[in-house]
């Protein structure tokens, strides 16, 4: 069945080329891999979000009368509402978690090295962005914790020098924290920045691709000594098998 | 797995039975199926409406603290209805709907006779909404009233 499908498209749009460059993958395996495993698992995250978030949306109503009695609801009427309020609230701190974790092992492995400075910006981009997710998102629930942290948190920005005024009114949608805040945190929190960073994410994982994945500078001094051996092992994405004559392993290929 | 791998750690006519295969292909593809079901069953059960469209609680906020003078009222909007909020002259909090149980006009404070006031036809209601004179039926439905900060918050209790 899915091979027909298969044949289908490769005849119209020559789906095996397409996928080609998927197929196969060279990836450093060396003892500091395991740090690269966190952009991966925040992407995973992120994903999480979206869909608990898209499915937080169809019972939260985002307006200052309705906004705590609609997650009342989510909790305690609507089946499994509780569980994917809860979803995306742990996933959603974990993320930040592991952003920051991707981004202390991307700059303790200096992974940020020429040529991939861009991928360092973007990356941390998305940290501010994934940030700013958890800021909107906590004044959400408009219980008191949440308006106190919200009014305390944009107190701060009114410390930018110059524009700090300005910000803070831009971000509260006026003077205070009122309903009008959470209607723009609301729309900050669903649409805007999952725009931006979907576009971000976007460019972040192109220019991984396209780099491929870097080598920590002591290991590739070391392995670029004439005397250095290759090898190279079949695997299965995305298990890392320690491969059978227990040799130094440097690249490998990852088909699946 | 990679054939060769495999190939290499289990003797060849073993890893090629068709019935081991097949065995190991039916638990990996149950674990599989069991592991799908067990995500999507919550998201069904959590896409059907519940039977209740809301909790019945609704509340709005009426008015700050310093608009009103004691013994004075005003009128504001609840949803798409007036609402009347009281400061009675002992410094108390009222607030109940502003439609006439008459025939729906928007009822009024009187502060010289301390009662709500029907324009319309006449009619009385005291301070807890009972209709005590005049053609209304039935009392104006009561509201709670909350002191929330700045903020004088009405809550209405709908069905529950
Ligand atoms: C497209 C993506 C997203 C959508 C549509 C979405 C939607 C929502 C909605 C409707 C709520 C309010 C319901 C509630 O409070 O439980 C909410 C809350 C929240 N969101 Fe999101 N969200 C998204 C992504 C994210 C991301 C990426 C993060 C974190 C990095 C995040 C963090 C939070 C937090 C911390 C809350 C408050 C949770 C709580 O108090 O239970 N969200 N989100
Ligand atoms: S409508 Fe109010 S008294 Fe008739």
């Amino acid at each position: 069945m899915l091979a027909r499908v298969r044949d289908w498209l490769d005849e119209r749009f020559g789906w095996d080329e397409l996928i080609a460059p998927l197929r196969k993958k060279t990836v450093p395996v060396h003892r500091y891999s395991h740090w690269y495993f966190l952009g991966g698992i925040t992407l995973f995250l992120f994903l999480i979000q979206v869909g608990t978030g898209i499915l937080l949306l169809l019972y939260y109503r985002p307006s200052a009368n309705e906004a705590f009695e609609s997650v009342q609801y989510i909790m305690t009427r609507v089946e499994f509402g509780w569980l994917v309020r809860s979803i995306h609230s742990w996933a959603g701190n974990l993320m930040i978690l592991t952003a920051f974790a991707h981004m202390f092992s991307v700059l303790f492995l200096r992974a940020y090295r020429k040529p991939r400075e861009l991928t360092w910006v973007s990356g941390m981009l998305l940290l501010f962005l994934a940030l700013g997710f958890g800021f909107s998102g906590y004044l959400l629930p408009w219980n008191t914790l949440a308006f106190f942290a919200i009014k305390v948190g944009t107190e701060v920005a009114g410390q930018v020098p110059l524009i700090g005024k300005w910000l803070v009114v831009f971000l509260r949608g006026g003077e205070e924290v009122t309903g009008a805040t959470l209607t723009r945190f609301f729309g900050f929190h669903v649409a805007l920045l999952p725009g931006i960073t979907t576009l971000l994410i976007a460019l972040h994982l192109a220019l991984v691709q396209r780099f491929g994945i870097s080598v920590p500078r002591s290991l590739e001094a070391q392995w670029l000594r004439p005397s250095a051996r290759r090898h190279q092992a079949g695997m299965v994405f995305p298990f890392h098998v320690p491969n059978a004559e227990g040799a130094p392993r440097k690249g490998l290929v990852h088909r699946w | 797995m990679c054939p060769k791998d495999s190939a290499a750690q289990v003797p060849r006519e073993v890893a090629q039975s068709p019935v081991r295969r097949r065995f190991a292909e039916f638990l990996l593809g149950g674990g599989l199926l069991a592991s799908a079901i067990s995500f999507l069953y919550p998201i069904l059960r959590y896409l059907v409406p519940p039977a209740q469209p809301d909790l019945g609680t609704d509340s709005v906020v009426a008015g700050r603290v310093g608009d009103l003078r004691r013994n004075s009222g005003k009128v504001f909007r609840f949803g798409n209805r007036p609402g009347i909020l009281v400061l009675t002259e002992n410094g108390d909090y009222k607030a109940m709907s502003g439609v006439c149980t008459h025939l729906n006009c928007t009822v009024q404070y009187r502060p010289d006779l301390r009662q709500v006031w029907c324009a319309c036809h006449n009619g009385f209601y005291d301070l807890n909404g009972r209709n005590v004179a005049g053609p209304p039926p039935r009392p104006l439905e009561l509201y709670e009233v909350h002191v929330r900060g700045e903020e004088i918050v009405v809550d209405r209790r709908r069905g529950a």
